[in-house]
């Protein structure tokens, strides 16, 4: 088993740290805790001072840890850390120790080592804390133990304290042993609280870490006066270089929720500035929405690639099982498009053209020449107000023509314009009244579960009908396809009801009052 | 060490901007670096990420000892420290005004900042005062952004004649043009009467670029995201007129 201290533990243990080891080093570089892990029975440490360990009563017992009873008034339990009473443990097996820079190892034979270094940050995107970790393995494939030291930067002692501990606490590090990248980053992004992970310069996967660590939403701060011009600017600015930041994800192409997020957060500036169209000139918008447009595009094949290849496997599950070997061929013939598709996206994401487009973008959404358009000046708090409550409007009214003869493209647009007041929603939420916004906020998405679960089985359907196109001289194929079609239209049918009653319930008098009051405006 | 202040009693001349990046520049050419934000309104420590601590209380300046240090914190840059400031800082004249020494008060406290740095640069709050005061007294050069106007050219007058007033050093107020159009020409004939001998003003020209605006949400020295931006240029010959001038 692997298991790795979190920092709780740790906290606790420096307390317990000899006096000389503060002393040791001034508080700027002050090299804090340490993680420690065990291998097979091994322990590992860095420096000579402490350890924390999977309280394992066996396994101390079997170190021959002769204080370990003495120091400790209760048996720990399995998996807990062990706090004090191991300082003693390092001591009696510092002597047996190698040392290697100035991490210290337990002697057992040739080791593999993987680097890492990467930084804490805070909300603010700021720095606090210089992170290294180091794998050791004893072969390129066998499980690792991990260490990390982190040094904080002046001023930022606390800080960094407080989020080294909302990481640890939340994830140990090393559950999947075979990508240290990925599990580091992933079991860090998990558990931190108000702050964030990102990478400086590490060497290893660099692009990949970013990609994944969540970032942090230093959304502009908007004012209900701000002028809608500079609001809606600012934020558009921020999603796009939100987007622009999974670039290297999607690049790298490990995780399709890269491309994911880097769509969504493209389309969410296009909404931005469609949505509040009356911010900016219509040419400007213009331009801004075609390039933004032509981004995505590029991208769609890959994304759809994408989403059917990720239903594969539900695919195969919805029909008899000896309909299932038709699908081979279909999901080859995808698989061989995709490795094409991915290319191209590749090519085009290292182009000029996308620099440029991302470019001409951001520079003409920090421009003030803009500023020309009759509602840009207007109070953002105002037209936020104005945007959600005709789409709200619009919703309504399409709710009220749902009957059980309607088209699943009412459905689709129903599912779009809820898309669209969720966004108007998440914009601003400084300037929502936070109650009324969260409710509706919830309400909203499980119509939008349902809405989108019933999307999801439409694209199906379609998805399905075209692979019959292009292999109608396969029995095989057809018969899969076949089977799993009907399969899908019988769950989509039973699914648009279910949608058709969430509508209703959700559009009702009191929520259009709720909506027509949900920015805070006017008084404080 | 030497202790810049940048000084001008209109507000959005370009004093934050200037103060951010000439210390992002010194710190770059390796000079331990702190750049003290005397401001509440904090930018300089909102355009490097740092914010005070949430116990950072605004007296804490006044103790030349222990406490003005605690209140540094580090940038992401190296050699470069910031002394954000609290919301604190607000009451700084009234602190003063209780001290003994009440004009000279932060002489100490610079000293005392001055054995971990060589350069401080500090950005001031647009007003004269008993803060302001204490800054003229303890600085070694108090740099003026001006930006070509009837109205900043008086101000700068008012500051040359306040320090005659309190028989300061006028030599060392050092003006400078900032947020420059060329395309005005009440800009380019000020520049030029400021650009004739004998004039007090330094040559560089900081000139008025959309891109200096985006260090609010760059949230970065401007050297450190546009470098080869005119305006990054022009903060880089400023810095390298005062390091000719022996002033940073
Ligand atoms: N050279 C410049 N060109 C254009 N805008 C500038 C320039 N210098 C500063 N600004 C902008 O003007 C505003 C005020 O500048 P700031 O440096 O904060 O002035 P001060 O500190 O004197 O109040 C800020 O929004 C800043 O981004
Ligand atoms: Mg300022």
């Amino acid at each position: 088993m692997i298991w790795t201290a979190g920092m709780a533990a740790q906290h606790q243990l420096i307390q317990a740290i000899p006096a000389r080891w503060k002393a040791k080093r001034n508080v700027r570089e002050r090299c804090a805790p340490i993680i420690l892990d065990t291998y097979d029975g091994t322990l590992f440490a860095r420096g000579t001072f402490l350890i924390a360990y999977p309280g394992d009563p066996t396994t101390l017992e079997a170190l021959g840890v002769p204080s370990f009873r003495a120091e400790t008034a209760e048996r720990p339990v399995p998996g807990e850390p062990v706090p004090a009473a191991v300082t003693a443990i390092v001591e009696s097996c510092h002597p047996l120790a190698r040392s290697l820079g100035d991490w210290t190892l337990l002697d057992h034979g040739e080791i593999y080592e993987v680097r890492q270094n990467f930084a804490i940050l805070n909300e603010d995107e700021k720095t606090v804390c210089h992170c290294r970790a180091r794998t050791f393995r004893r072969t390129p494939h066998s499980k690792g133990v991990t260490g990390w030291a982190c040094s904080q930067l002046r001023g930022y002692e606390d800080e960094a304290e407080q989020l080294l501990v909302s990481i640890a606490i939340g994830s140990p590090f090393g559950r999947e042993h075979g990508d240290t990248g990925r599990t580091i980053s992933r079991s860090i992004s998990r558990g931190i609280g108000p702050g964030t992970v990102g990478t400086t310069a590490p060497p290893i996967e660099a692009s990949y870490l970013l990609a994944r660590a969540p970032l942090a939403d230093g959304v502009p701060a908007v004012e209900r006066d701000t002028p809608a011009f500079t609001a809606v600017s600012l934020l558009a600015h921020h999603i796009v270089t939100r987007a622009d930041r999974y670039r290297d994800g999607v690049v790298d192409d490990r995780d399709p929720e890269a491309l994911h997020q880097f769509r969504v957060n493209l389309r969410r500036a296009r909404s931005l500035i469609s949505l509040l169209k009356s911010v900016f000139e219509p040419s400007f918008r213009r331009t801004i929405g075609s390039e933004l447009r032509e981004i995505m595009s590029v991208t769609n094949r890959l994304r759809d690639l994408d989403v059917h290849l990720h239903d594969e496997a539900m695919l195969r599950g919805a029909i008899p099982n000896m309909l299932v070997p038709g699908f081979t061929r279909v999901f080859k013939r995808l698989r061989e498009e995709r490795e094409r598709e991915r290319e191209r996206v590749r090519g085009y994401l290292r182009s000029d053209q996308y620099m440029s487009s991302i470019d001409t973008v951001k520079s003409l959404l920090m421009t003030s020449e803009a500023e020309g358009a009759n509602g840009g000046a207007k109070p953002i708090a105002f037209t936020l107000q104005r945007a959600i409550r005709r789409r709200y409007q619009a919703i309504s009214a399409t709710v009220a023509s749902l009957n059980e003869h309607s088209e699943p493209e009412q459905l689709h647009d129903l599912r779009v314009s809820c898309k669209k007041l969720r966004y108007l929603l998440e914009f601003f939420p400084t300037l929502l009244r936070s109650k009324g916004a969260k409710e509706t906020v919830r309400d909203l998405k499980k119509l939008q579960n349902l809405l989108g679960a019933y999307n999801d089985l439409s694209v199906q359907e379609a998805f399905l009908l075209n692979q019959v196109d292009g292999m109608r001289d396969d029995t095989n194929v057809a018969m899969a396809i076949g089977a799993a079609y009907a399969q899908k239209a019988g769950e989509r049918e039973d699914l648009a009801e279910k949608c058709m009653a969430a509508a209703r319930s959700f559009c009702s008098i009191a929520r259009g009052e709720r909506i027509a009051h949900l920015v805070l405006w006017g008084k404080r | 060490m030497k202790t810049v202040a940048l000084f001008s009693i209109k507000g959005g001349v370009g004093k934050t901007a200037a103060a951010v990046n000439l210390a992002y520049y010194a710190a770059e050419k390796g000079k331990r670096t702190l750049l003290v934000d005397l401001d509440p309104q904090s930018s300089a420590g909102f355009y490097c990420r740092v914010r005070p601590k949430s116990r950072a209380r605004g007296r804490s300046l006044l103790d030349g000892r222990k406490h003005v240090v605690s209140l540094v914190r580090a940038s992401d840059f190296a050699n470069l420290d910031v002394l954000p400031a609290p919301r604190g800082f607000r009451n700084l004249d009234r602190h003063l005004d209780h001290e003994s020494d009440k004009r000279r008060r932060l002489t100490p406290v610079f000293k005392r900042l001055g054995r971990e740095y060589d350069r401080i640069i500090v950005d001031c709050p647009p007003h004269f005062g008993l803060l302001a005061e204490n800054v003229f007294v303890a600085a070694d050069t108090i740099l003026v952004p001006v930006v070509p106007s009837v109205l900043s050219t008086r101000t700068l007058e008012q500051l040359v004649a306040f320090f005659a007033d309190r028989s300061l050093r006028p030599e060392r107020i050092v003006p400078f043009f900032s947020m420059v159009d060329r395309r005005k020409r009440l800009h380019r004939e000020s520049v030029e009467a400021g650009q004739a001998p004998g004039s007090p003003f330094l040559s560089t020209i900081i000139p008025n670029s959309s891109v200096v605006e985006r260090m609010g949400v760059e949230r970065k020295p401007l050297l450190a995201y546009a470098a080869r931006s005119r305006a990054a240029v022009a903060f880089l010959d400023l810095s390298a007129e005062l390091e000719t001038r022996s002033i940073l």
